[in-house]
Formats: structure tokens, sequence, C-alpha cells
């Protein structure tokens, strides 16, 4: 989501992170990763449980899909910096717009699957990626 | 989903300052990205 900020920026909208972590590891992130939006830091999950957040088990952690991009992102220069108290927490990608309504929602179905940016774009109304 | 509840939560940012969650889109769309670790 990082790199696609200018184009949320474009389409008028902001963008926060949510993460399961805790303020050490979300200070390094925003530090190493020069995040430039606010990082929110969700220990007690109190946001997740009020999306009902799925979770995962270890045997998918291990799977080839979820060790392959681990390396991808690591190769990239992307470092963990921790998953905080629930790492079987899966993630998720929301748009809500202004008076609380949701306009998207992507609920991640296990640890390698994340929102496609095109479709992030589209519920804003934005152009693809790249146009 | 209703994101009224999700809105009434109150979490801290990496400095420990102390953010309503429904008050980032108050006047803007906003993309709330839920992260499974930090990195």
């Amino acid at each position: 989501m990082r790199r696609h900020q200018p184009d949320f920026e474009r389409a008028g909208a902001g963008i926060v992170a949510i993460g399961t972590g805790n303020q050490q590891f979300a200070a390094a992130f925003v530090r190493d990763e020069a995040i430039p939006f606010p990082v929110l830091i969700d220990d007690r999950a109190k946001a997740a449980e009020a999306i009902e957040l799925g979770r995962t088990s270890a045997f998918a952690l291990i799977k080839p899909s979820v060790i392959s991009g681990r390396r991808r992102a690591g190769a990239a220069g992307h470092s963990q910096k921790g998953l905080g108290d629930r790492p079987m927490q899966l993630g998720a990608t929301l748009v809500i717009g202004p008076g609380g309504e949701v306009i998207y929602a992507h609920m991640d179905s296990d640890v390698a699957d994340h929102a496609p940016i095109e479709e992030v774009l589209a519920a804003l109304g934005a152009a693809p990626p790249g146009e | 989903m209703d994101a009224a509840a999700l809105g009434e939560v109150t979490l801290e940012d990496h400095e420990g300052v102390p953010h309503r969650i429904g008050d980032f889109w108050a006047d803007q769309p906003v993309v709330l990205n839920f992260l499974r670790h930090f990195g």
C-alpha cells in the first residue's frame, strides 16, 4: 500500500495502517520504511474484533506460497518487525467513505492473500496504477 | 459490515498518540489496511 499512496491521494483518500504489534515494532516500521501515513497499534484487538477479522492456522504459515512471499519481501528490502501477540490474525483492507459507508472490504483469506490494488483504486473511483 | 463499531475504537499510533478511528473518514474516504505484522 505504501507505494500506492500517491494514487490514493489523487483519489482524495487517506490511508491508515493498523497492526498487531507493539509501539516498538510500529516505530521501527515507520522509521525504516519511511511511512508517511498514520500507523496505529491494535495491541488488544479492539479494531480486529470490531470487523471480525479472520484467523489462520500454524500450518498455513509454512505453505510454500507463504514462504516464497516472505523471501520476495525480504529480497525487496522489507523486514518484518514482529507479529505481536496474535500471529494467526489475518489482514484486511477496507475503504470507508465519509459518513462511515463501507465502500470496499477485502478480508484476506490467508497470509499470502491481499486486496488487489486495482480493486482498491476502483472503489475510490481512481484509475488503475500506472494510468 | 458496519463501520460504526470500528469508528468508535481509539488506538495509539507509533508515538503513543491516541486516534479515534472514525475521525479518519470524517471528511474524506480512507483506506484502512489491517496488517498481520509491521514490515
